[in-house]
C-alpha cells in the first residue's frame, strides 16, 4: 500500500482478501472458494500485467462483478467494500505505528494488546491532578509563610474551600502560621465538591443504548439474526413432491416414435412430437396483514423451500382482498389480470385464510374465484388444519378453487392431486390419521373478533383470564411458554420469534436431548399455530396482555427466557467467556432526579428504548409492575409549560434550589468553631456570621457560583449533537464533548487563583472576583441555557409522544429502538462490532485481529462497560495469540 | 415529405408518395455505446477470466447493445445473437437439426444426403466453430458453410482464419428453467455434442474461447450454479452527465448547441419518470426515441421544449408514457412543467440549468 490511502497494492488485497469474503458472507453473499479462487487469479493476473496498484474505486467496480450476484448485492457491494477497507486500513495503520518497537525484539512475538489511549489519558489526568494540588497547596503555603507580617494578622474570613475578599477587619487577633497540612486539607477539599458531581454525571451513568457513529458498518440482523426460522418445512414430503417435473410438449420430433408411428402406417410419415420433463412454475400470492405477519412469513419460508428446490416461484403479497392487485419487491403493484396474462402457465397457490373467498352466507364468492379461474392449476392453502376444518372450508373445497391445509399431508394431497392431474378434493376428508396436533381449536372468541384482543384497552379481568385459559388449550404448555417469551420482548417480529422458539425448550426434556433430538419449541406445527394468533398476524401484542402473558412466567422459566433475551441483544457471541451479560438493558431513570431527567428527555430520540417497561423490569428480573405510571410531577411541568419563559423559569428554580444549598453548606460552617478543634495555633479562624450585606452575598455566591459551574457542565451535556447546529459556539462543543478536561481545569484554577489572592491578603475588591465568578457562570449557563431552548420544540415534541405512551400504559418505545440497534446500519455499539469480528474471526485470533480490534477500541467513543467488555475481548484474543504462536496450534 | 401520413379521413387517394423508411434511433450503431465505469470494469473482469458476463438492468439500459458495442471495438463484428424463447432448449443455443427434412430425405431415398447436411449451427454453436479452421472439423460443417449461416452472412471467407466471437444470448429469463441449468458445462468449457452425428463433440479452440454475454430482465431467478460461472453486473439507469452523453453521442445533432432543448428535454423527462405509477417507468430507450420524434416534429436544439406547441409536445408523449393511468396525467405533467418556465426570474426552473438533474429520480 502506498502513502495515498485510496490506492491499494494488488498484494495488500490478496492478503486481506479472506477477510472481505468473510464480511460479504455474513451479509449473505453468495460467495464461495470459487469466487476466492477467481478474484485472486484476477489480482495476479493485474500484478502480473504491472498494475500493481489500482485505486480503492476501481478495485471495488472490479471485484463487484465476480462476488455480486444480484442487483440489491452490487448496491450493497460499495458499503461492505468501504468497511473492509477501512477496518483493513486502520489495523494496517496501527501495525505500522507499533512496529518501530516490535522490530527491536529479536525473537517473534505477538504485539502488546493497543493501548488504550483515552482511557489511559483519563487516569493519567488523574494521576497527575493529584500531586499538582499538593504541589500547588505547598506553594500556597510557602509564599503565605514568606509574605505574612510578623506580628499580627487580619482576622481572616475562612470558609471551607472559599474565602472572601480579605478586607481588613476592625478586630486584629494573634495566629500563629497554619500547619502546612491544613493548607494541604483545605486545597484538597475544594475539589470533593466537582469531584463528586463529575463522578455523579460522568462515572455513575448506567450503559443504555446511545447511538455513536462509528467506521464499521455491521449488518447485524443478517448476521445474528438470519436463519433463526431454521428449515422449516424442510421435511415435508409434500413440499419436495410439488417439485416434481412436468412433461410438455416438444416442437421437436421423438424420433424412435415417428420412426415406429411411420411404420405402423405403411411408411406414411407420421410424426409424434416429444415430450420433455420441465421443472413447474409457481405464483405465490400470501395473504399479508402486516409486514410481520407470521402467517404470511410462515407462507413465504415454504415457497422459499420451493425455490431451493431450483423452481422458479414468484411470490407476491397482498393485503385482505386479491381483487385489488398483489406485489412485490421490485414488482410494483400488479393487478390479479395483468398478472394472468404474466404468468399463465404458473401454478397458483393461495396462502390465505378462507374468509375473503367466502360470501356472507358462506357461498364460495364468485367474484375472487372467477379471477382466479385464469389459472389452470390454482390452489388455496389455509393455515387451518383439517381437523378444525368446518361447513365453510368444506363449502370452499367443495368449489372451483381446490383448498389444503397448509401443513405437511395438505401439500401432499395437493401434489398427489396435481400428479393424478384431476382436481382433489378434502371436502368430505376426514383428518389424517397421526396429524392430529397437540391442543385444541383455534379458540372462538379470537376466531370471529380478532380485532377486539388487539385493542390497547384491556377486556374486563374474566375475559382475559378466559382467554389465557383458551390459549393454554389451544398451544400446548410449550406453546404457552413460546409465546409469554415473545410477549416478554417488547415488539412481535419473525425472527426473534424463531430465535425465542429454537433458543427455548421444554422443562424436562432431558430425555430428548440424550436422545439427539432436538428439543426446541421451533416446529412448524406449533409456529403454525402460534403464526394464526391475531397478534402474530398484525405484528403487536397489546400491553395488557403481556403483563398478563410475562406473570404466567414461572421463576426457571422465566429465567430461560431472560436469558434468551439477554443473548439476542449480544448477538449470541460465540463463548461465554467473551461474551458478557448485556448491560443495555438498565433503567437509565430515576424520576426523582431532575437534572438528568431533563438531560435524558433532551438527549434521547423519539423511538427511546427502555422506555417499555415491561421488558425492562422483566429483564431485570423484577417483578412486573401494573402498566399504568403516573407521569412524574416535573415531567408533567415541562408538558404543560412549553413556552421559553418556562424554560427560563425552571432554571430560576434551580437556581434558587442551588442558593438553598449554599445556605445550608455556609450554616453548616458557621456552627463549627475550627479554633475549638485547633486551638490558637490554627491559622484560619472560624467562619463568622458576614459583617455586613455585600459579604453575605459575596460568601454565599462563592458556593453557589461553584455549585452552578460544576452542575451545568454535567448538564451540558444535553447539548451532544451540535454537529447539526452550526451556531452553537465551538467552545460549547468542546465542553459538551470534553467536559472532563475542559471544565475540570478553569475550575480549579479559580479556585485555587482565588484561595491564593485571598490567602496572601492583597486581593483585590471581593466584588470584583464576585464578577468574574457570575461572568464565568453566565456565559457557561447562558449558553446552556440557549442551547436548552434551541432544543426546546424537539424536546416537547418528544414529551409530547412520551406522554401519551404513558397514558395508556408503558409500552411502546423500546420495540422499535432495539429493532433499530439490531438493524440500524449506522448503531455503533461496541457490542454489535465486536460481535461482527467475533463473528467471522474468533478462529482466527491473528496479531492483525487484535490490531483490528484495538483500532475500533481506538477510533470510538466508547461508554465505559462497553469499554470494559473490549478490553476483556482484547485480553482474551491476545492471550489466544500468544498461546496460538507458541504452541503452533491452528484452532 | 411531411409529417402527416395517415389522415384518417377514409379518403386513400390523397396518399401517393411511398412511405418513408422508419426514424433511425441510432441505437443500432455500436460506436454510439456508452458504458458506465462499472460496466466496463465488468467487461475487463469478463473478458480476463474468459467468463460469460450476465447483465441486467431496466428494460433500455443498453443491456442487449453492450454486446454489438464489445464486438465493434474488439473488431470481432459481427456479433452473433441467440434469441431466448420460452421454447428454448440448451440445444438451441448451439444448432438446429432438421430433424423432418432428415425424415423426408430417407423416405424420398434421396441417397446422397448426409446427416450433416439438416444441421445449422446458431450463435454459440457458430462461434465454436468459427474458433476452429475449416481443416479441423471440415466433416462437422453443413453445406454451403459459412455463407450460408445467418448470422455471419457473408462477412467471412469459405476458408476462414480462426477467430473469436462475441455471442449475445439475449433475454434468458424467458427460458424455461431448465435451459441455463443444461448449458451449466458448456459455457464453461465451451463445448457442445451433436447426437445427430453420433455424438461427435466440437470444442472451442483453448485460445479463442468465445465471449459471451447474457441479458436477463430478472423476471426469473436464475440458479445458483448458473449464476455462480458468470460475471454478473447490473447496468444502473444512467444518471446525470451519463444520460447526457449517452443522448448527445446517439442523436447527434440534438446534442450540436443543444442546452436549451436538451436541458428541457432531460428535465421533463426526469419529471415523468418521477412522477410514472408504471411498475417501469420510460427509460433511455424511450428518451431517445422520443428524442428522434421531437426532432421530426420541428423541435429545435437552440429553443426549449417550454417554447414548443404544447399540443404538439404532448402528442409526442406517447413513446414515454406506456401507462394509462400516466398517459392521462401526460397533460397535467407538462402544465407543471411549463409552470416552472413562467415563474419570475427563471427561464426553466432550478432542474433545468442543471442537466445532470434528468437522472434524479
Amino acid at each position: 500500500m502506498t502513502s495515498n490511502p485510496r490506492t491499494l497494492s494488488a498484494a495488500f488485497c490478496a492478503r486481506h482478501l479472506p477477510a472481505l469474503v468473510d464480511r460479504l458472507r455474513a451479509a449473505r453473499y453468495s460467495v464461495g472458494p470459487d469466487e476466492l479462487v477467481t478474484v485472486h487469479r484476477l489480482l495476479t493476473r493485474l500484478a502480473s500485467e504491472g498494475h500493481g496498484y489500482s485505486r480503492a474505486e476501481s478495485l471495488a467496480r472490479m471485484l463487484a462483478p465476480v462476488l455480486c450476484k444480484s442487483a440489491a448485492e452490487q448496491r450493497d457491494f460499495g458499503d461492505h467494500f468501504e468497511a473492509w477497507l477501512t477496518a483493513t486500513t486502520r489495523a494496517r495503520q496501527l501495525a505500522r505505528q507499533k512496529a518501530p518497537r516490535e522490530s527491536a525484539a529479536p525473537t517473534r512475538r505477538v504485539p502488546e494488546p493497543a493501548p488504550v489511549p483515552r482511557k489511559r489519558v483519563r487516569v493519567w489526568l488523574l494521576v497527575a491532578v493529584i500531586p499538582a494540588v499538593l504541589g500547588l497547596a505547598y506553594a500556597v503555603h510557602w509564599i503565605v509563610m514568606q509574605n505574612l507580617p510578623a506580628e499580627t494578622y487580619p482576622e481572616a474570613r475562612a470558609r471551607v474551600g472559599f474565602t472572601s475578599a480579605g478586607r481588613a477587619a476592625s478586630s486584629r487577633v494573634e495566629l500563629a502560621p497554619t500547619p502546612f497540612v491544613w493548607t494541604v486539607v483545605l486545597a484538597v477539599g475544594l475539589w470533593i465538591l466537582p469531584l463528586y458531581f463529575l463522578w455523579l454525571h460522568g462515572g455513575w451513568l448506567p450503559a443504555w443504548l446511545t447511538r455513536r457513529s462509528t467506521f464499521d458498518l455491521p449488518a447485524l440482523d443478517r448476521l445474528s439474526l438470519s436463519g433463526t426460522e431454521g428449515r422449516l418445512g424442510e421435511r415435508w414430503r409434500g413440499l419436495r413432491h410439488l417439485g416434481d417435473r412436468d412433461l410438455h410438449a416438444d416442437e421437436s420430433l421423438d424420433v424412435e416414435e415417428t420412426v415406429r408411428a411411420t411404420i405402423e402406417a405403411g411408411g406414411y410419415f407420421t410424426p409424434v412430437h416429444g415430450h420433455r420433463p420441465e421443472l413447474p412454475e409457481y405464483l405465490a400470492l400470501i395473504d399479508r396483514r402486516n409486514p410481520e405477519d407470521h402467517l404470511a412469513r410462515f407462507s413465504e419460508e415454504m415457497t422459499r423451500r420451493l425455490r431451493e428446490r431450483d423452481l422458479v416461484v414468484r411470490t407476491l403479497f397482498y393485503s385482505g382482498d386479491p381483487r385489488f392487485g398483489a406485489g412485490g419487491p421490485g414488482l410494483g403493484y400488479t393487478p390479479l389480470e395483468t398478472l394472468s396474462h404474466r404468468a399463465q402457465g404458473a401454478r397458483l397457490l393461495v396462502f390465505s385464510d378462507i374468509e375473503p373467498w367466502l360470501e356472507q352466507d358462506g357461498e364460495p364468492a364468485r367474484g375472487s374465484s372467477h379471477l382466479l379461474s385464469r389459472w389452470h392449476q390454482r390452489f388455496l392453502l389455509t393455515p387451518v388444519p383439517l381437523g378444525e376444518w368446518g361447513p365453510r372450508e368444506r363449502s370452499l373445497a367443495g368449489g372451483s378453487l381446490p383448498v389444503f391445509p397448509l401443513d405437511d399431508e395438505g401439500l401432499s394431497a395437493l401434489a398427489e392431486s396435481i400428479t393424478a392431474r384431476a382436481p382433489a378434493s378434502l371436502a368430505q376428508a376426514n383428518p389424517w390419521p397421526g396429524s392430529e396436533a397437540a391442543g385444541g381449536p383455534l379458540p372462538r372468541s379470537l376466531r370471529q373478533d380478532a380485532e377486539r384482543w388487539l385493542e390497547e384497552t384491556s377486556p374486563p379481568a374474566p375475559a382475559v383470564g378466559e382467554l389465557i385459559a383458551s390459549l393454554d388449550d389451544y398451544l400446548t404448555p410449550q406453546g404457552m411458554l413460546w409465546l409469554r417469551a415473545c410477549a416478554a420482548f417488547p415488539a412481535v417480529t419473525w425472527s426473534v420469534t424463531c430465535y425465542l422458539g429454537r433458543e427455548l425448550s421444554e422443562d424436562g426434556d432431558r430425555s430428548a436431548r440424550q436422545a439427539g433430538a432436538d428439543p426446541s419449541l421451533l416446529t412448524d406445527r406449533l409456529l403454525l399455530r402460534l403464526s394464526r394468533l391475531p397478534w402474530f398476524r398484525y405484528g403487536r401484542i397489546p400491553d395488557w396482555l403481556r403483563l398478563e402473558l410475562i406473570r404466567g412466567l414461572g421463576r426457571a422459566e422465566g429465567e430461560r427466557v431472560r436469558r434468551s433475551l439477554r443473548n439476542l441483544l449480544v448477538q449470541a457471541a460465540p463463548t461465554t467467556e467473551l461474551a458478557p451479560g448485556p448491560e443495555i438493558a438498565q433503567e437509565p431513570l430515576r424520576w426523582g432526579r431532575g437534572g438528568r431527567l431533563s438531560r435524558w428527555l433532551a438527549s434521547q430520540p423519539d423511538a427511546s428504548p427502555l422506555r417499555d417497561f415491561l421488558f425492562l423490569s422483566f429483564m431485570r428480573g423484577s417483578k412486573p409492575l401494573p402498566l399504568t405510571l403516573a407521569t412524574p410531577r416535573r415531567l408533567r411541568a415541562w408538558i404543560r409549560d412549553t413556552d421559553r419563559w418556562s424554560v427560563a423559569a425552571s432554571a430560576l428554580l434551580a437556581l434558587a434550589g442551588t442558593v438553598a444549598v449554599g445556605f445550608a453548606f455556609q450554616i453548616a460552617n458557621i456552627e463549627i468553631d475550627i479554633r475549638e478543634v485547633l486551638g490558637e495555633t490554627a491559622r484560619f479562624v472560624p467562619t463568622s456570621p458576614p459583617t455586613s450585606f455585600p459579604e453575605a452575598v459575596i460568601v454565599l455566591v462563592n458556593f453557589l457560583v461553584a455549585f452552578l459551574l460544576v452542575a451545568r457542565a454535567g448538564q451540558a451535556q444535553q447539548s451532544i449533537p451540535v454537529p447539526e447546529e452550526p451556531a452553537v459556539p465551538a467552545l460549547i462543543e468542546r465542553i459538551s464533548k470534553r467536559r472532563w478536561q475542559v471544565i475540570v481545569p478553569p475550575v480549579a484554577t479559580l479556585w485555587v487563583g482565588f484561595f491564593v489572592l485571598a490567602e496572601l491578603g492583597g486581593a483585590p475588591d471581593g466584588l470584583r472576583w464576585l464578577f468574574a465568578y457570575l461572568a464565568a457562570a453566565l456565559a457557561l449557563g447562558g449558553a446552556h441555557l440557549y442551547l436548552d431552548l434551541h432544543h426546546s420544540a424537539e424536546a416537547r415534541a418528544r414529551l409530547d409522544g412520551i406522554e401519551r405512551r404513558l397514558r395508556p400504559n408503558a409500552g411502546g418505545g423500546v420495540a422499535r429502538e432495539i429493532l433499530a440497534f439490531l438493524r440500524d446500519p449506522a448503531p455503533g455499539e461496541l457490542e454489535r462490532r465486536a460481535l461482527l469480528l467475533l463473528h467471522s474471526r474468533i478462529r482466527e485470533p491473528t496479531p492483525e485481529l487484535v490490531a483490528e480490534l484495538a483500532a475500533l477500541q481506538h477510533g470510538c467513543s466508547l461508554e465505559r462497560r462497553n469499554q470494559h467488555l473490549l478490553d476483556r475481548i482484547v485480553r482474551t484474543l491476545d492471550q489466544r495469540a500468544r498461546d496460538h504462536l507458541r504452541t503452533g496450534d491452528p484452532g | 415529405m411531411t409529417w402527416t401520413i395517415y389522415r384518417g379521413d377514409l379518403d386513400s387517394s390523397a396518399v401517393s408518395e411511398p412511405l418513408p423508411p422508419p426514424l433511425e434511433r441510432g441505437l443500432e450503431d455500436p460506436s454510439g455505446y456508452v458504458a458506465d465505469d462499472g460496466l466496463r470494469e465488468a467487461v475487463n473482469v469478463a473478458l480476463h477470466l474468459g467468463r460469460p458476463l450476465l447483465l441486467t438492468g431496466p428494460p433500455g439500459s443498453g443491456k442487449t447493445q453492450l454486446s454489438s458495442s464489445l464486438a465493434w471495438e474488439l473488431g470481432y463484428e459481427p456479433q452473433l445473437k441467440f434469441e431466448t424463447k420460452s421454447t428454448s432448449v440448451a440445444r438451441d443455443l448451439f444448432y438446429t437439426y432438421d430433424t423432418v427434412g432428415r425424415f423426408h430425405a430417407v423416405q424420398t431415398r434421396q441417397v446422397d444426403a448426409r446427416p450433416i447436411d439438416f444441421l445449422s449451427y446458431n450463435a454459440l454453436g457458430l462461434a465454436i466453430v468459427l474458433s476452429r479452421t475449416r481443416a479441423e472439423i471440415e466433416d462437422l460443417l453443413p453445406p454451403g458453410f459459412p455463407a450460408e449461416a445467418d448470422e455471419v452472412g457473408g462477412a467471412l471467407e469459405a476458408d476462414w482464419a480462426p477467430r473469436r466471437s462475441v455471442v449475445l444470448i439475449d433475454e434468458i429469463d424467458k427460458a424455461p428453467r431448465d435451459f441455463p441449468n443444461d448449458l451449466l458445462n458448456e459455457i464453461e468449457r465451451f463445448y457442445f455434442r451433436i447426437p445427430e452425428l453420433g455424438n461427435r463433440i466440437l470444442r472451442a479452440d483453448p485460445d479463442l474461447p468465445p465471449i459471451v454475454i447474457i441479458t436477463s430482465n430478472s423476471e426469473k431467478n436464475l440458479p445458483a450454479a448458473f449464476l455462480r460461472r458468470c460475471v454478473f453486473y447490473n447496468i444502473p439507469f444512467p444518471r446525470g452527465r451519463r444520460l447526457e452523453r449517452i443522448v448527445r453521442q446517439r442523436i447527434g445533432e440534438l446534442g450540436e448547441g443543444s442546452g436549451p432543448l436538451l436541458a428541457s428535454a432531460l428535465e421533463l423527462f426526469a419529471l415523468l419518470r418521477r412522477e410514472s405509477t408504471a411498475g417501469q417507468p420510460p427509460g433511455t430507450a424511450e428518451l431517445l426515441d422520443w428524442l428522434t420524434v421531437l426532432a421530426k416534429r420541428g423541435a429545435r436544439p437552440d429553443r426549449s421544449l417550454r417554447e414548443m406547441d404544447p399540443t404538439l409536445l404532448e402528442s409526442t408523449l406517447g413513446t414515454l408514457l406506456k401507462n394509462p393511468a400516466d398517459t392521462l396525467r401526460g397533460g397535467d405533467l407538462l402544465e407543471r412543467f411549463s409552470a416552472v418556465s413562467k415563474s419570475p426570474g427563471s427561464d426553466a426552473g432550478p432542474r433545468a440549468a442543471d442537466p445532470r438533474a434528468a437522472g434524479r429520480d
